[in-house]
């Protein structure tokens, strides 16, 4: 594919027997995805290339343009005419015989099928499925045929439509907006996709028939660029035959800037862009008369941008768009989520009561399965993560021909992977990883490999969690707690990914108390208990950046931005004071700027709040964005290939010399050199496992209280799954030896060691909530009692150690547990300052103080940079008004330390019973407290590893003699 | 106020982030950063003024606390060419009348590049090195030093850990021939070094010094590297 400034053609090489050169050709239209009424297609020979443009991929000296090879094969001429070449191909994608003719000059290149059949251009449509326009695009009663045309493309292919498929293109065609959910791989493309088709089939303006390809009509949203590139291929699907001249379009960050200058000159029907995209189009001002053709907006995968601050970006646009086009209709799609309704409120802003949610009840059914340890441990511990399961999980990748194995960490995909390959050496080359620190390069090449079958097994993390129409594997695993129902499921939708067919995880755990999280995962799932999330509100730092954006797109009037801010469901609780703050900030820097008239960044012309320079505009455009990215080094080879990146707090405690594994390789750190580290491959087989931070997740609110439910039906004696069954002998031991506390008891331990005084509590409601309610105990308790106090939290409860005794009456727990003054103390006993000052690395970026690279230089001027710590600093010494330094502590308060879930939790635990047991020594629930608590002291992981197992024996023994 | 010995010589470590060598009655301070911020407005970058006018006021501050005769600038006085508008070199103007008897002298650092008018100001440039015997005073600190050298440029900064927080603040740092002074500047970052047996490391912490005691050696840590 050569793309120019004028735009893209194709190019055909052959080789020519006794010839050096390559016979070329230029191709009007790309042959390997050319639908079938494309061809023939139009061909032009020009002068011979040298062969090494067969391998050549990029830049063309002399600003010629780019290209890329998309087809290699081998080819070979039949019968060779100076009218007429035969040629057989057989490439990658592309491969049959086909016709150059004349060989010559201007022509064809054809299919010698479809050169015989002589039917140079055909719709596809059979002539019968084509509604007769009507004028019925809007109406609101709407005859069944109109859905015809795609009933007809689906029967086809010898599928049929699902009812909800049919009720979204109904509910699309009436004009009505909404959100519809469904699980993976269903169809949900479909189900929004074919709306727009079927209402231009359906009109008299030629948007299917006539010539030229319409204007801008359908904006699709998605949450990450490595999906849009899928996105585009499953919309163009069903193109060829039902609107050939329909064309789609991706715009995203990676988009060149060719492609992006053709886009100025002409938008695709159909454009696939994320939300940061669309930001950038918005601080246009010739977008709003290029998108006067607009009728909707799909947003893909929205379940991923509700709760983040990428939602907040996509519903400021959506209220940007809805304003300049009133009939515009927007539809979401969206996984499995408890809070399906608010989805599409958030989605919908202040037009949600005329919303329409979908939802699939299909019989695409999940099943969650586990292997279950021969042995339990009586005092489990995590560590040793599920290793010992390792032989029957590569039974089960050698049964199959495909696997997914998810973990929770990139720490321990890395461990996985080197064990699997420990395991099975002759697995090398067939076994890869994937995990979001890795290149993307590699990340790409690995997906590739899996589509194309040639991988057995792909350790991964997160990072694989998404993807449109992603290659079903035959099997997935999950290693480890699954932390959450919803995400559990997403996972296993990775198998059997076609609609009916039947997913399902293997859950593979790491100690034996994720047993009863498997147990507890599946029966919520049965119930369709399902994790919410919560979309942000009020965030400043994007409002700033978006009336910056529209400054730079044609300005604004103050009062009419407002009220539309205001529909947005993120601001809808804006107030005029927060308004004329952001306004302030964005236009002039806020009032402490007041003084310098010289700097300002939105200028009042005429009423009207512009951008005061194009420069200012360009440099915005580079920073819109509101994912943020740690700082992270570049992981490269000493010849320059890149292996990923990786987080500077880990390479900071490493020193030239040392060895650790990374991409699945062990790696001897060369030097650090600017922002890249620069390795060696190494020859010992192990090394440190980097841990990336962020990658914890907590238990989610309810997997917590599903575990609580399996523990209190354990307590009356039910063991109802085979988890449940094996982990049994365990919970009996914890009866006897505590007890197991129902569901309306809050189970606090007391042991003595000599360490000190211990009390153990158990709330399982999930690590952060644990975190921060054991530092609210800590600091309520050293109030009364000065001393000195070690806490450690895991996702089923916490441990407090003193030197000193610890309360043992029920009134002092009462107290301690008071959700009274939670706000204050938490405040007073988290370093809560200090929080403030790291999260404010994102919202200095998204307000614009951290200024993006420019194209050619990585990073800005060497003078223009600062942290983001330092403007925080620099902020509360000269401007300590800045609401930004505000919505700081409140972001930290609200998703760092979970005050919500925390409160909420108090709450529910001042209407627990007590029950105070002193257990003497560390009962089978107490004893990973300890084990966690010993980790952290950082000893060496062989001396922490024995000395857990030891203790563990020694409990069981002690157990044992007891028994 | 911390005294010490080094290169035998008094010298005091000041909580303003500055060094005063009695027996030269000599202020040392690097990299000030003067101008920083309005560097940034100037880009566009909303920062909030206030940081040239602090840090004079500080450095006012230990020049009438240790009664300083000389000021000597390690480099970076200013920070960029954009950042000397005229309220900025008014302010320095009015800071240098009130303190007429002082003399002082800059060494060039990266920076300083800015065409700033030092004569007016009544700063000499000294060129890239100071000799003042036993010491020897430049911006960037050289690759290896046989001769005691004091110098700035790298902005150090230190890690303390208490129970599961820490602090990372700007600090002071001697070697055996090195001496590192922090960044004066409070609109200034740091690099974090990381403190070896033998070497001291003094942390400016909210007002207060710090030393903190380096780890018993684990073999091949990094040493702090000198850009």
């Amino acid at each position: 594919m050569h793309e120019t400034a004028e735009g893209a053609h194709w190019d055909l090489l052959l080789p020519v027997a006794g010839q050096t050169s390559l016979a070329t050709w230029r191709l009007a239209a790309n042959p390997v995805d050319a639908p079938a009424c494309d061809w023939p297609i139009a061909a032009q020979r020009i002068a011979d290339h040298r062969p090494l443009y067969l391998e050549y991929e990029g830049e063309i000296s002399g600003g010629r343009g780019r290209v890329r090879r998309i087809d290699r094969g081998s080819a070979s001429v039949r019968r060779h005419s100076s009218d007429r070449w035969r040629v057989r191909l057989v490439g990658e994608t592309l491969s049959g015989e086909f016709v150059l003719s004349p060989a010559h000059g201007a022509g064809t290149f054809a299919r010698l099928d479809s050169a015989k059949r002589g039917r140079p251009r055909s719709t596809g449509v059979e002539p019968g499925a084509v509604v007769e326009p009507a004028g019925a695009s809007a109406g609101a009663s709407f005859a069944g045929d109109a859905l015809r045309p795609v009933e007809a493309w689906f029967t086809r292919r010898g599928w049929r439509p699902f009812e909800f498929q049919r009720a979204a293109w109904r509910a699309y065609l009436a004009g009505e907006s909404g959100l519809i959910h469904a699980p993976t791989g269903v169809g949900k493309t479909l189900a929004v996709w074919m709306g727009p088709l079927l209402e231009a089939l359906a009109s008299t303006d030629g948007a299917v028939r006539g010539r030229g390809a319409p204007g801008l009509r359908v904006l699709w949203i998605t949450p990450l660029r490595a999906l849009a590139r899928d996105s585009v291929a499953a919309l163009q699907e069903p193109l060829a035959e039902l609107a050939p001249r329909w064309t789609v379009e991706l715009r995203t960050g990676d988009t060149s800037s060719t492609v992006r200058r053709r886009q100025r000159e002409r938008l695709p029907t159909a454009l696939v862009t994320t939300p940061e995209s669309l930001s950038v189009l918005l601080s246009h001002a010739d977008t709003r008369g290029r998108f006067a053709d607009l009728r909707c907006v799909f947003v893909d995968e929205w379940h991923e941008l509700l709760g983040t601050k990428r939602g907040v970006q996509t519903e400021l646009g959506l209220a940007r768009l809805r304003s300049w086009l009133p009939e515009l209709r927007t539809w979401g799609l969206s996984a499995t989520l408890g809070n399906l309704g608010e989805a599409m409120q958030v989605l919908l802003g202040a037009h949600a009561g005329a919303g329409r949610l979908l939802s699939a009840d299909l019989p695409k059914t999940s099943e969650i399965l586990t292997l279950i340890p021969d042995e339990i441990e009586s005092y489990p511990w995590s560590g040793h993560i599920g290793l010992r399961l390792l032989s029957q999980v590569v039974e089960s990748i050698e049964a199959a021909r495909s696997t997914l194995l998810f973990t929770n960490t990139r720490s321990q995909a890395e461990i996985w992977f080197q064990a699997l390959l420990r395991a099975r050496p002759d697995w090398l080359g067939s076994v890869a990883l994937h995990h979001g620190s890795l290149d993307r390069k590699i990340r790409d090449q690995v997906e590739r490999r899996l589509a194309a079958g040639a991988l057995r097994c792909v350790v991964c993390t997160s990072s694989l969690d998404l993807g449109v129409d992603f290659t079903p594997v035959d099997q997935v695993f999950q290693i480890g707690s699954p932390k959450g129902i919803a995400r559990l499921l997403q996972r296993a939708g990775r198998s059997g990914h076609q609609p009916g067919a039947r997913s399902r995880v293997v859950c593979v755990p790491a100690h034996a108390f994720e047993l009863v999280e498997f147990a507890a995962a599946r029966q919520a799932w049965q119930e369709r208990a399902v994790e919410a999330r919560t979309p942000v509100v009020r965030a400043l730092d994007v409002l700033a950046q978006h009336l910056v954006t529209v400054g730079a797109g044609g300005g604004f009037e103050a009062e009419a931005l407002r009220d539309e801010v205001r529909t947005t469901h993120a601001y809808r609780e804006l107030t005029d004071a927060e308004w004329d703050w952001a306004l302030e900030f964005a236009a002039s820097g806020g009032p402490t700027l007041r003084a310098y008239p010289q700097y300002a960044r939105l200028v009042l012309r005429e009423g009207r709040y512009e951008i005061a320079t194009p420069r200012l505009a360009a440099q915005h455009r580079l920073g819109i964005g509101t994912i943020s990215s740690d700082a992270s080094l570049k992981v490269a080879y000493v010849t320059g290939r890149a292996l990923g990146t990786i987080e500077e707090s880990f390479i900071g405690r490493l020193a030239p010399g040392d060895v650790f594994v990374f991409a699945g390789r062990t790696l001897r750190l060369v030097r650090v050199c600017g922002m890249t580290v620069v390795v060696r491959p190494a020859r010992e087989t192990s090394g440190v496992v980097p841990r990336w931070n962020g990658a914890r997740f907590p238990l989610s609110t309810r997997l917590a209280e599903a575990v609580r439910r399996q523990l209190s039906a354990a307590r009356e004696g039910r063991y109802e799954s085979s988890e449940m069954q094996a982990v049994q002998a365990l919970l009996e031991l914890q009866r006897r030896q505590s007890c197991l506390p129902a569901p309306d008891e809050l189970l606090i331990e007391r042991a003595e060691s000599r360490d000190g005084a211990h009390a153990f509590l158990f709330p399982f409601e999930g690590r952060l909530v644990h975190e921060g309610l054991a530092g609210l105990l800590a600091w309520r308790w050293t109030q009364r009692q000065p001393c000195s106090l070690h806490v450690t939290a895991t996702d089923y409860g916490l441990e407090l150690l003193s030197a000193q005794p610890l309360p043992e009456d029920e009134a002092t727990w009462r107290a301690l547990l008071t959700p009274e003054g939670l706000a204050d103390d938490l405040l007073a006993c988290l370093n809560a300052g200090q929080l403030a000052r790291r999260q404010f690395r994102d919202i200095a970026r998204i307000a614009g103080l951290i200024l993006p690279g420019y194209p050619g230089a990585p990073r800005p001027a060497r003078q223009l940079q600062a942290s983001s710590e330092l403007f925080f600093d620099v902020f509360a010494q000269f401007d300590a008004g800045n609401l930004l330094l505000e919505q700081a502590r409140r972001e930290v308060m609200e998703q760092q330390l979970e005050v919500t879930r925390l409160r909420d939790a108090l709450v529910r635990l001042a209407g627990c019973r007590l029950r105070l047991v002193a257990t003497g020594r560390f009962s089978p629930l107490a004893f990973p407290l300890w084990a966690e608590r010993l980790r952290a002291q950082q000893l060496s992981s062989e001396k922490w590893s024995d000395r857990v197992r030891r203790m563990s024996a020694q409990l069981t023994r002690q157990a044992e003699r007891e028994a | 106020m911390l005294a010490l010995e080094w290169a035998g010589e008094a010298l005091e470590l000041l909580p303003e982030r500055a060094l005063y060598w009695p027996r030269r009655a000599a202020l040392l301070v690097s990299d000030v950063h003067v101008g920083k911020s309005a560097a940034f407005r100037a880009a566009g970058v909303p920062v909030p003024a206030g940081d040239t006018q602090s840090d004079l006021a500080r450095l006012s501050a230990a020049l009438r606390r240790t009664g300083a005769r000389k000021l000597l600038l390690l480099g970076d006085l200013f920070h960029a060419r954009s950042g000397c508008d005229g309220a900025t070199l008014e302010a320095l103007a009015a800071w240098r009348g009130d303190h007429a008897t002082v003399e002082i002298v800059l060494i060039e650092g990266n920076h300083d590049a800015v065409d700033a008018p030092l004569g007016a100001l009544g700063i000499a440039s000294a060129g890239e090195v100071l000799d003042l015997t036993p010491l020897r005073l430049m911006h960037a600190p050289p690759e290896t030093c046989r001769r005691p050298t004091v110098a700035g440029h790298v902005h150090p900064a230190a890690v303390v850990r208490a129970g599961k927080e820490s602090v990372r603040a700007p600090c002071f740092w001697f070697g055996r021939n090195l001496a590192l002074l922090p960044a004066f500047g409070v609109f200034t970052g740091g690099r974090s070094i990381r403190a070896r047996p033998g070497e001291r490391v003094v942390l400016v912490n909210q007002g207060e010094l710090v030393e903190i005691t380096p780890r018993p050696a684990r073999s091949g840590r990094s040493a702090p590297r000198a850009r």
